[in-house]
């Protein structure tokens, strides 16, 4: 199976100076595609510091990041935007819904850069919300859903674009492990329709899930293994 | 989705934020829109007056006794002590340019009263005085023809006959074959009879004591012209009449307009640039959200610039319909009756034009800083 996403010795420290903390140091990580990675370590391993450089949302100290062979931190800024927005879908633990839009406004948020017709956005939004068992709750405001159904649209969202690539962080913290588990088995059926998704979990029990574990301690990566079903 | 309808949902259903910024902008345009509408108004009443009655010139002989006024113009320093004339040919030398019409002034009595008694060419003055309206006949010549106010103190009516003393002591006789109604001008106080007849009674055959102008003769009945044509022994005026002073009271008003429209304009974006830098600051997870969802920083400056120029636009273009709204109800206050409202069309368009551009500037410096916050930095605020 092909490389999707590859790093080669991405450092990262934060401050300068005396009050400089590293927060990775040369994390080598190659995740094939169609893969579901999960990244588990102790809390300020450096999870979500990873996860952001992996998704373009910050650039390291050193180090190199291909994802489909791009090397992203040779883009400019504007580039780098348009990149994200076409290879990487994130969610988050905090659900970042916009609070004035509509879980169906939401959802089509991302194609507002996109040419693409307002009756085709329409179109895909609501099939996916209807994906994510949110049928019939398309108009509702984020404040009028529970987290559960909130961290839903985010992943809608996450999804509308088409990106081969899924990075969550924590997306199960804020719920109850009912709640948590759902949302596991949505990312089990993204992941079995072809999605790569690479996602921060404190929670070993959701390892069931996956088909591999990278763990993460004091900033290096300990080791990459293989899950079987 | 389009950036479009992301700006307008912001402001919708975020209605309370945006609220006192809108206020702010319809507040200021209102004030602007009343002025614009107000002056526009006094301009057009005073100037269609102005063309309706014109502006006589008036040419008088030079001197340089103290004066006494006539019609707010300068006529003789006291008729019946000196008198100074303007010589007769300068009626040819204005033809000329055009119609004039000449007039010999002397004092008289009717019934122990003292009035004025001009004489004219009275067929020429029904001409070109649009205001005049006579009750009665025609005046032939050897007729009088009584302004308003001295047909009232004197007791004339149309018809009746009259003997009036002159200054010599000789009696003239003749019948008041009309009245004129009133016109709020000199003429109201006047008695008038034909210019010839006055003359040969007086035996001052080649003399005037001034010559009107009247309106739409000479090319802009320019005074310089005029002036130029007859040398200096003449005096040529303009009146300073009601109509100048009401032109003049308008244009007072457009310039204050202008001023108040420099005040709004400042304020404006005095407002709009303070709103947009704290809505940037609020919205930091907003920004971070777009980052994240693959924004570029053009996008995310055209989204926080179109919020702006939207508020602004609809700002000014309800401020704009206040503002004629209101100048309906300033209206008695600040002029006559007879002004009339007309929608300021341009104005509004440019208004709203000069409001969006105006919320483009001063959005400019905040919108950028907001689109080049660090993402990470935005997305940990969260
Ligand atoms: N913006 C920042 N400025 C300074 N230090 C930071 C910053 N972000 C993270 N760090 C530090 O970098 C290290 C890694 O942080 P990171 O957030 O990646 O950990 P994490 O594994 O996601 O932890 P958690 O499980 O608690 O979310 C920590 O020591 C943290 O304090
Ligand atoms: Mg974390």
């Amino acid at each position: 199976m092909s490389v999707l996403v590859k790093t080669d010795q991405i450092s990262k420290g934060y401050g300068l100076g005396e009050n400089k903390v590293t927060a990775l140091q040369e994390i080598n990580l190659s995740v094939p595609e169609r893969s579901f990675l999960a990244l588990v370590g102790p809390s300020g391993s450096g999870k979500t510091t990873l996860l952001t450089l992996l998704g373009g949302l910050n650039r390291p100290d050193r180090g190199t990041l291909w994802i489909d062979d791009i090397d992203v931190y040779g883009l400019s800024g504007e580039k780098m935007a348009d990149f994200r927005r076409e290879y990487i879908g994130f969610v988050f633990q905090q659900f970042h819904l916009m609070p004035y839009l509509t879980a169906l406004e939401n959802v089509m948020l991302p194609l507002a850069v996109k040419k693409m017709a307002v009756q085709e956005q329409r179109r895909r939004a609501i099939a996916l919300l209807e994906r994510v068992g949110l049928a019939g709750k398309e108009h509702r405001l984020p404040h009028q859903l529970s987290g559960g159904e909130q961290e839903r649209v985010a992943i809608a969202r996450a999804i509308v674009n088409k990106p081969p690539l899924i990075l969550a962080d924590e997306p199960t913290g804020a719920l109850d492990s009912q709640m948590g588990e759902q949302i596991m088995e949505l990312f089990q059926e993204l992941h079995r329709d072809g999605l790569t998704i690479i996602m921060v979990t404190h929670n070993l029990d959701y390892l069931r899930y996956v088909s591999q574990a990278a763990y993460l301690k004091d900033g290096r990566l300990q080791k990459v293994e293989e899950i079987s079903p | 989705m389009t950036i479009i309808r992301l700006i307008f949902l912001s402001i919708v259903r975020r209605g309370g934020k945006a609220l006192p910024i809108l206020l702010g902008f319809i507040l200021c345009w209102t004030t602007f829109f009343s002025l614009v509408t107000l002056s526009d108004s006094a301009t057009e009443a005073a100037s269609s007056i102005a063309a309706r009655s014109g502006q006589p010139l008036f040419i008088t002989p030079k001197r340089e006794q103290v004066s006494f006024s006539f019609a707010g113009v300068t006529i003789a320093p006291d008729i019946a002590v000196k008198e100074t004339y303007l010589p007769a040919d300068i009626v040819e030398k204005m033809q000329v340019l055009g119609a004039v019409l000449p007039k010999l002034v002397t004092t008289g009595q009717v019934a122990g009263k003292k009035v004025l008694l001009t004489g004219a060419r009275l067929d020429d003055e029904m001409k070109y005085k649009a205001t005049w309206t006579l009750r009665g006949a025609l005046p032939q010549p050897g007729d009088f023809l009584a302004g308003s106010k001295a047909a009232e103190i004197l007791g004339l009516k149309p018809g009746k006959s009259l003997a009036l003393k002159l200054p010599s002591g000789s009696i003239l006789p003749g019948t008041v074959s009309a009245t004129l109604q009133e016109t709020g001008g000199p003429e109201d106080q006047l008695l008038f009879i034909d210019l010839r007849r006055l003359q040969e009674v007086l035996g001052k055959e080649d003399v005037l004591t001034f010559i009107e102008v009247p309106p739409g003769q000479t090319e802009t009945n320019n005074v310089q012209t005029v002036q130029e044509l007859l040398g200096p022994t003449v005096t040529v005026s303009k009146a300073a009449d009601a109509q100048s002073s009401r032109l003049e009271l308008a244009g007072s008003l457009r310039r204050f307009t202008f001023l108040v429209g420099l005040m709004v304009m400042t304020i404006s974006s005095l407002l709009l640039f303070v709103t947009t830098a704290n809505s940037v600051a609020e919205r930091k997870s907003e920004m971070g959200i777009y980052h994240v969802l693959g924004f570029s920083q053009r996008s995310v400056k055209r989204i926080i610039l179109g919020e702006g120029m939207v508020l602004a636009g609809i700002g000014a273009l309800v401020g704009a319909l206040l503002g004629f709204g209101l100048a309906f109800f300033l209206l008695p206050w600040v002029g006559s009756e007879d002004l009339s409202l007309s929608f300021p069309v341009s104005s509004v368009l440019f208004g709203v034009t000069a409001a969006m551009l105006l919320a483009l500037v001063s959005g400019l410096w905040p919108a950028s800083r907001a689109s080049k916050l660090d993402p990470v930095e935005a997305f940990r605020q969260m």
